[in-house]
């Protein structure tokens, strides 16, 4: 009689724990919100208004008013009739000083040409010089977002693009 | 004896057992109800938060198309005013209306029909320019409202790639088809008779009850024109409008009747007002702040085309004088163009 | 064991399993409570961050400031500053009512400013809740267009939404 009563609390035991996790699957299985209404409406493009709005951003290079997006071109090209490598990698510096070094976001910003092997054009990557050398955004890293706009007139195609670690 | 109370001693653990088990159960049912309950609440407003964002971020976006999955519900998007002011704005989803303020719509101007009922909603939007961008306009609809344009075939096929219509469900007919048109069973229909005289007793009597139409009379030089809106079609009475531009003409074939065409646009006009005092300060301090690069020519330029008048008739003016401005902005800004100068707007 | 002293004991047994039973339930409601409190707190968080982000797409997409090509990332700055002027309740040669109400009602309890990289803010709106509030703030970036030079600045648009904490 001892083990039937033994047998009969632990079936109710059982009971009891298979009506908590069904309340808990009807609250929070059932009830939870629809993930596929998280659209556009969600996006927070952070990285790539950066990367758009730097590429239109307008410098002077030897006197002359070009957007980034036509003197990364010309560095492409081999074209440019001004410092154009040393103006650009100072402008880009600066904003970056003023914005992503400021807040502490660990990034990778490179301009490179595109196809089965990356070649850079003559500026070297920036990174936030706040970081330590050795946790700063690199290829060997998780990316969180990547953030690309192309740049326009150049074959092989040139990007710009962000990389946030 | 004994055995009489060992009989008594079982049923009453019997009787335990079975009250004890019908507590249990109620408890457990009065949980899942009200579980039940708070999660039809909370999905309620996820429900209008979802369509709220959806509809805030549609119209943050001109010269775009989405298609956006929602809850299947019924929606009404209701605007109305009375003695220039508004009486009612507001979202209802199934049985419950959501303020203007809680959806965040009464400054939307969103044309759409009566009752939009479905899991998924249509949305256009394009910009209102006369001819400087004062606002967006939203255009909202779905797969169970077809809209039927009736006149020149080929001038239809023109227009309904020049308006973006691809996304919703366009019919396109020639004046002559229409009395043997047949109802295919959508909720809503909306005529729109382009360029040729409305012939609405030419629309069969199935749709009667669940169609409207409108009349478009495009101007001879192709800009703007007249709209006619005929919000009963067994009846010829009907409200004119003109339209300045092809925002315009959408705004009227997606409203629901003119009613709902005015209150929209008066959400759109509120805005050009200060649209235009922008304007008004960018241009004085074009002309006034001394160390701005403008020219002195421009200057002299700005005063002699008279560009602060042409803009403070945008405020004085009425709707109807809204096409010349538009054509004498347009000069204006051509002509400063090509002086090199700042434009206008 | 006589008769009477088993039924005692089982009786004794169904109480116990009874007690233990509303034991497990009060547990489990304890849980359940805390579980949803948790929920609704997240829910409303999320619910935040995508009104910031609504608003802040709604500041850029303003159509009285786009620049003239009505380019999606490019403001005018002097039609910025106009605005702004009709909104700044401090400048009592611009300070428009109307607008100020009109955009009130739009924008709600927020904070918009747009820094160009290396100048000085521009505040477009300022209008924090009075008493206790949460707020969630977005940062996107945008090209300041000067119609007297033709130059394009980038900069940052910073958009603070309040929630004020409901009292009682």
């Amino acid at each position: 009689m001892r083990r039937a009563q033994a047998e009969i609390i632990g079936l109710v035991l059982i009971l009891i724990l298979l009506a908590v996790g069904f309340l808990l699957y009807v609250r929070f299985g059932l009830m939870s919100p629809e993930s596929t209404m998280r659209e556009s409406y969600e996006s927070t493009q952070f990285g790539q208004s950066f990367v758009d709005s730097l590429a239109k951003s307008t410098l002077k290079c030897g006197g002359v008013t070009y957007t980034v997006q036509e003197l990364i071109t010309e560095i492409a090209k081999g074209t440019t009739r001004c410092p154009a490598e040393t103006t650009l990698r100072q402008d880009v510096r600066d904003i970056l000083d003023a914005t992503l070094d400021k807040w502490g976001i660990n990034y990778r910003l490179v301009i490179v040409r595109r196809g089965a092997v990356e070649q850079g054009i003559g500026l070297a990557n920036f990174t936030n010089p706040n970081i330590p050398s050795t946790e700063r955004c690199s290829n060997a890293m998780d990316t969180i977002s990547v953030d690309a706009v192309p740049i326009a007139g150049v074959v092989p195609a040139v990007e710009m693009r962000l990389e946030q670690c | 004896m004994m055995a009489r109370r060992a009989q008594i001693e079982i049923q009453f653990h019997w009787i335990l057992a079975l009250v004890g088990g019908i507590l249990f159960l109620l408890f457990f049912f009065i949980l899942l109800r009200s579980i039940l309950h708070s999660g039809g609440v909370q999905q309620t407003q996820q429900t209008s938060f979802a369509v709220q964002s959806i509809i805030k971020s549609a119209a943050n976006n001109p010269d775009t198309f989405k298609v956006a999955d929602v809850p299947d519900a019924r929606y009404r998007f209701v605007c109305a005013r009375e003695d220039g002011q508004f009486t009612d704005a507001y979202v209802q989803i199934d049985d419950t209306s959501y303020g203007d303020r809680e959806l965040g719509l009464r400054y939307v101007p969103l044309f759409s029909a009566p009752e939009v009922q479905g899991d998924q909603l249509f949305l256009l939007t394009t910009a209102w320019k006369v001819p400087f961008p004062v606002t967006n306009l939203l255009f909202v609809s779905n797969n169970r409202t077809r809209y039927v344009l009736v006149g020149d075939t080929r001038t239809l096929a023109e227009l309904f790639s020049q308006l973006h219509l691809d996304g919703f469900d366009v019919d396109i007919r020639g004046l002559g088809s229409l009395p043997t048109y047949k109802d295919m069973g959508y909720d809503r229909y909306r005529f729109v008779f382009y360029d040729r005289p409305a012939s609405i007793e030419s629309i069969p009597a199935a749709f009667h009850d669940k169609a409207t139409a409108i009349k478009v009379t495009p101007n001879p030089d192709g800009e703007g024109g007249t709209l006619r809106f005929y919000d009963d079609i067994t009846s010829t009475t009907h409200e004119d409008e003109t339209y300045l531009v092809d925002a315009q003409l959408l705004a009227g074939v997606f409203s629901t009747d003119h009613a709902d065409y005015d209150c929209n646009m008066f959400k759109a006009e509120e805005r050009l007002g200060t649209a235009v005092k922008a304007l008004q300060w960018r241009l004085q301090t074009l002309m006034t702040v001394p160390d701005t690069d403008v020219s002195p020519a421009c200057e002299k330029l700005y005063t002699d085309l008279g560009a602060a008048t042409l803009l403070s008739n945008y405020l004085t003016q009425g709707r109807d004088a809204r096409p010349q401005l538009a054509r004498q902005l347009d000069e204006l800004n051509t002509r400063l163009f090509s002086e090199g100068c700042p434009s206008l707007a | 064991m006589p008769i009477a002293r088993i039924g005692q004991i089982q009786f004794g047994e169904t109480i116990m399993v009874v007690i233990v039973l509303v034991f497990l339930l009060i547990i489990g409601m304890v849980f359940y409570y805390h579980a949803n409190e948790y929920s609704y707190a997240k829910t409303l968080q999320h619910r935040e961050d995508v009104d910031a982000i609504l608003l802040a797409q709604q500041a850029l997409a303003l159509p009285e400031i786009r620049c003239g090509d009505y380019d999606g990332s490019c403001v005018d700055e002097l039609k910025l500053r106009g605005l702004a002027a009709l909104l700044n309740r401090s400048d009592t040669n611009y300070y428009d009512t109307r607008s100020d109400r009109y955009y009130s009602d739009v924008f709600g309890y927020a904070t918009i400013t747009f820094q160009p990289i290396g100048g000085d803010a521009i505040q477009l709106f300022d209008d924090p809740p009075i008493g206790n509030s949460s707020a969630a703030t977005q940062i996107m970036f945008v090209n300041l267009f000067d119609p007297t030079t033709g130059s394009s600045q980038l900069s940052y648009l910073n958009v603070t939404r309040y929630r004020p904490e409901v009292q009682g």
